[in-house]
């Protein structure tokens, strides 16, 4: 059974069909790409899986059909012979189609942003220690209060997190404000958070952006060192080739909202489909 | 962590203030009796602010979520306060004499009552008016606090039961130096603890990026709301101290323009810092006072004075920044927060 | 009526918050100043009056003292915009809006030093006049339409159709709505945006200007402090239509206007409680108000 697998879903704003029936599945510690020209939805995918968009009724239903997230019985099914769905988002076996962001994120879904989005005015260790949120314990009078058990989770948050900026290079920047430091350190710092809230899956949008041959080149090792350490599977959003044909073991292919071929890398780098995606006609 | 090394729990912490209470106690007694009491009952007024900008900026300053209708809050808890003080005196007072509680102690007690109830009913209405509006962002947010402010001011003033547009008078006077001096200890260890717990940063991360504190799972709806129930909760309190000072409510003085001077004060003195909110909450009560000399000119210097400071520190005096008791003896270490270069 | 004059000051409201997404506290006193200036326009430049009777003012005398009025306030617009807000164009929003509240206070109390604290009877508009001057204070409740609230919702719908075409057909208008829509953009185009965002306040501050001359003379009396309930009221109305919007704000005055006049009537009392009762009516329903449009927020 794969880690998280997105089954036909359809993503529209107002009109505009954004992602239409897409399907792909992330296997248990694999590393998977998505790529596609400009404007094809690609982090639509991430925010549909994310909870940010919610998926559409779709009409490409096959025989489990459902409505409004409820299952026709078979009867009902071919009585009214109902085609529409909203596809389904399924993490572990869980169903986190239509959940809260935040709820995603709890069971065990993390992401970067194109435009890096860290908290800018908070200390950098600051930022991390506000992702070690969702697994807290602690309530708020024990917080007000001071109780043994909050001194005890705060010290251990503390630990983990400088444990996970030093591990990611950044502990001599720890008290300084995130918005502060260096673009490449950020874009670190942003997967650093990510990880610290303790995902199944990391979502990375464009992680190389911005960067010169020298800092993708460490990039493509960290991921895969993210991957071996601390077990998480990746989806990663890559417009740099190199990058994406050296790490990941299948790569999805999105164009206009469709996914137009999957596979191995040198599957997807001899497709005529993908190739006349992304050099248009002849 | 800064000070926490200590891992002296709060209620330690309060155990060990109780003597200190005690001397304050009699410092307040001594310094009534000393000061003129106009001058006596400003520093009850600044106290009183103190609570309300502090509690103010937990929502604008942590939380990044503007609201502009704490007197609203506060005259709830105004009323609530003055409910049990002066309608169900008769019957709390029954039960405290069953209860063999000496006479010394009845007045305390029902005060104490007041003050809670005014928190909880204050942090009801802030719940009832914190779910509608709190899915509102920004600017938007402002104008439905200012028009729910306005708006529960506008429902007491027409309910007769509670005198209308006159409002109340002869609540009795309850608010003392000790009082207003718990509240303000009540309150800056609220923010304190809060802000350097993982609830407050959860706040913070709101407050820097909505969007981003979900996807690192923070439940950001249900933290702003928190947020509001603990800022409503104080202005209650700050509402029935202040009723019991003034010993009646004027529904027209906990207008828009109370809630704008708290807002003021929490900008004026840096959004997110406690300690400066602090200090302008104390500065602009006694600001009007100092320029008294200048008579009818003094308001029109108050504001030339609040423009002019904020064209000059337009972050506010402390930025983002705290004063510990540390700081004030002069031992060096890094702050939490402290990382705003003021002025902008 | 009222409505055409919460409609004039929510124009300035909700221009200046479509060019700086700023709410600008000190409009509604610009407004006040402007109903001052007409009146001392009015009583020291001896504007035409109908012969043999000196508390009164025609209807050309009226004309002039509004242009003379809306010359004044734009001036005070720009110059608030000159000194108290430009050099806050990056910091943060809150900073611009508590400057903003103070130059409101600046103003009403630097007002009540120029003015007196007292109320001032303003001109009555020929033909207004009741026979008995002095009984006549309550013409300003109730709904009546008489012959001062026919002119100002006539002068009112004028402005509101010139505001229209200045800003759909005239080079400077496009640039405003340029500069509302993107700033940075706008500039990236070549527009001066220093010079739209005070063009925006010299026309919505003139308007404020026209709408205090109006509500003078259809109140008979200005005060210092008439600015900050108007000014909340109008600014509510401004939200209610859409803030931004400029029909929006025609409308949410006139909507404003006309519901609180009508409960007026009936509940004296219950009038403020119901403006904002329709303020949270409409932004929980319609947050963006009734002409206006959602914007999403990128990720």
């Amino acid at each position: 059974m794969p880690l998280l697998s997105v089954d036909r879903c359809t993503v529209a704003f107002g009109g505009l069909i954004a992602l239409d029936a897409v399907s792909l599945e992330v296997d248990q510690g694999e590393i998977v790409g998505l790529i596609g020209p400009n404007g094809a939805g690609k982090t639509t995918v991430f925010n549909l899986i994310t909870g940010v968009c919610r998926p559409a009724k779709s009409r490409t239903a096959t025989a489990e059909v459902e409505v409004e997230g409820v299952p026709l019985t078979p009867q009902q099914g071919s009585r009214k012979r109902m085609k529409v769905h909203y596809g389904d988002i399924i993490l572990a076996g869980e169903s986190i189609r239509g959940k809260s962001p935040h709820i995603i994120a709890a069971r065990g879904v993390a992401r970067t942003f194109q435009n890096v989005r860290l908290f800018p005015e908070i200390t950098v260790l600051d930022n991390v220690r506000a992702a070690c949120h969702v697994h807290t314990t602690n309530s708020l009078p024990a917080a007000l209060f001071r109780t043994g058990s909050y001194y005890a989770e705060e010290h251990d948050i503390e630990k983990r997190s400088i444990h996970l900026l030093h591990v990611f290079g950044l502990g001599k920047f720890q008290s300084a404000p995130a918005g502060s430091l260096p673009y490449g350190e950020q874009r670190r710092l942003e997967i650093a958070r990510a990880l610290a809230t303790e995902p199944k899956i990391l979502l990375l949008d464009e992680p190389a952006a911005g960067m010169n041959p020298q800092e993708t080149r460490e990039l493509t090792e960290l991921i895969g060192w993210i991957r071996d350490d601390f077990k998480v599977s990746m989806l990663i959003i890559e417009h740099d080739m190199k990058l994406v044909m050296g790490i990941c073991e299948r790569i999805y292919v999105l164009d206009y909202g469709e996914v137009i071929a999957h596979g191995a890398p040198e599957e997807i780098r001899s497709d005529p489909k993908v190739i006349k995606a992304y050099l248009g006609e002849e | 962590m800064k000070g926490n090394r200590r891992h002296l729990p709060t209620v330690a912490w309060l155990a060990l203030m109780a003597p200190v209470a005690l001397a304050l106690w009699a410092a307040g007694s001594g310094l009534e009796s000393l000061l003129v009491p106009y001058y006596f009952r400003i520093i009850l007024l600044s106290g009183i602010a103190v609570i309300a900008a502090v509690s103010l900026n937990i929502v604008n300053g942590f939380t990044g979520q503007f609201s502009i209708g704490h007197a609203g809050f506060m005259l709830v808890g105004a009323y609530a306060s003055a409910g049990i003080t002066m309608f169900a005196r008769p019957f709390t007072e029954s039960v405290l004499r069953s209860a063999h509680v000496p006479d010394v102690m009845l007045m305390p007690l029902q005060f104490a009552a007041a003050i809670a109830v005014a928190a909880l009913a204050a942090s009801i209405v802030g719940l009832l008016v914190g779910l509608p509006s709190l899915r509102l962002r920004g600017d938007y947010l402002a104008i439905a606090t200012l028009g729910f402010g306005e708006g529960i001011r506008a429902i007491f003033v027409t309910v007769d039961a509670v005198g209308g547009a006159s409002g109340l008078h002869n609540i009795p006077p309850l608010t003392s130096f000790v009082w207003v001096f718990l509240g303000v200890v009540g309150v800056i260890i609220t923010a304190r603890n809060l802000a350097a717990s993982t609830h407050g940063r959860a706040l913070f991360a709101i407050r820097e990026d909505e969007l981003a504190a979900q996807a690192v799972g923070i439940d950001t709806f249900r933290y702003k709301v928190l947020a509001f129930l603990i800022s409503a909760a104080w202005a209650g309190v700050a509402g029935a101290l202040l009723a019991h000072l003034d010993l009646g409510i004027d529904p027209r003085s906990y207008s828009f323009m109370k809630s704008v001077e708290i807002v003021v004060m929490v900008v004026l003195g840096g959004l997110g810092s406690v300690t400066g909110s602090v200090i302008a909450a104390v500065g602009l009560t006694w600001l009007p006072e100092i320029l008294r000399p200048v008579a009818e000119y003094r308001m029109v210097f108050y504001s030339a004075l609040l423009v002019l400071l904020m064209l000059l520190r337009p972050r506010g005096l402390f930025g983002r920044k705290e004063l510990g008791l540390a700081d004030l003896l002069g031992k060096k270490k890094t702050v939490p927060n402290a990382n705003r270069k003021e002025g902008g | 009526m009222l409505g055409s004059i919460y409609a004039l000051i929510a124009l300035g409201y909700t221009m200046v918050y479509g060019v700086l997404r700023l709410i600008n506290f000190a409009h509604g006193d610009v407004y006040m100043v402007g109903a001052f200036i007409g009146l001392y326009a009015w009583r020291y430049l001896g504007l035409p009056s109908e012969e043999g009777q000196a508390q009164v003012v025609s209807t050309a005398g009226l004309l002039l003292m509004m242009l003379i009025a809306m010359v004044g306030a734009a001036a005070l617009g720009v110059l608030i915009e000159r000194v108290a807000y430009r050099p806050l164009r990056r910091a943060p929003r809150l900073t611009a809006l508590i400057t903003a509240i103070g130059v409101s206070m600046l103003l009403e109390y630097g007002g009540q030093l120029v003015f007196g604290t007292t109320k001032q009877d303003y001109p009555w508009l020929a033909g207004t006049v009741p026979s008995s001057i002095g009984s006549a204070a309550g013409g300003s409740s109730g709904i009546s339409i008489d012959r001062v609230d026919v002119i100002i919702l006539v002068i009112a719908v004028l402005l509101v159709v010139v505001l229209q075409i200045i800003v759909h057909g005239t080079r400077p208008g496009k640039a405003m709505r340029a500069v509302a829509f993107d700033r940075e953009a706008a500039s990236l185009m070549g527009i001066n945006t220093d010079t739209i965002i005070a063009l925006t306040f010299i026309v919505g501050s003139a308007f404020a200007g026209a709408a205090g001359v109006l509500v003078g003379v259809r109140n008979h009396y200005v005060e210092p402090l008439m600015g900050l309930t108007a000014g909340i009221k109008a600014f509510v109305a401004a939200v209610v239509g859409g803030i931004g919007s400029i029909p929006g704000a025609a409308l949410g005055g006139l909507i404003m206007g006309l519901s609180e006049e009508a409960v007026r009537a009936f509940y004296p009392e219950l009038a403020d409680a119901v403006v904002f009762g329709v303020l949270i009516l409409i932004l929980v329903l319609r947050p963006c108000g009734l002409i206006g449009s959602q914007t999403a927020e990128k990720v």
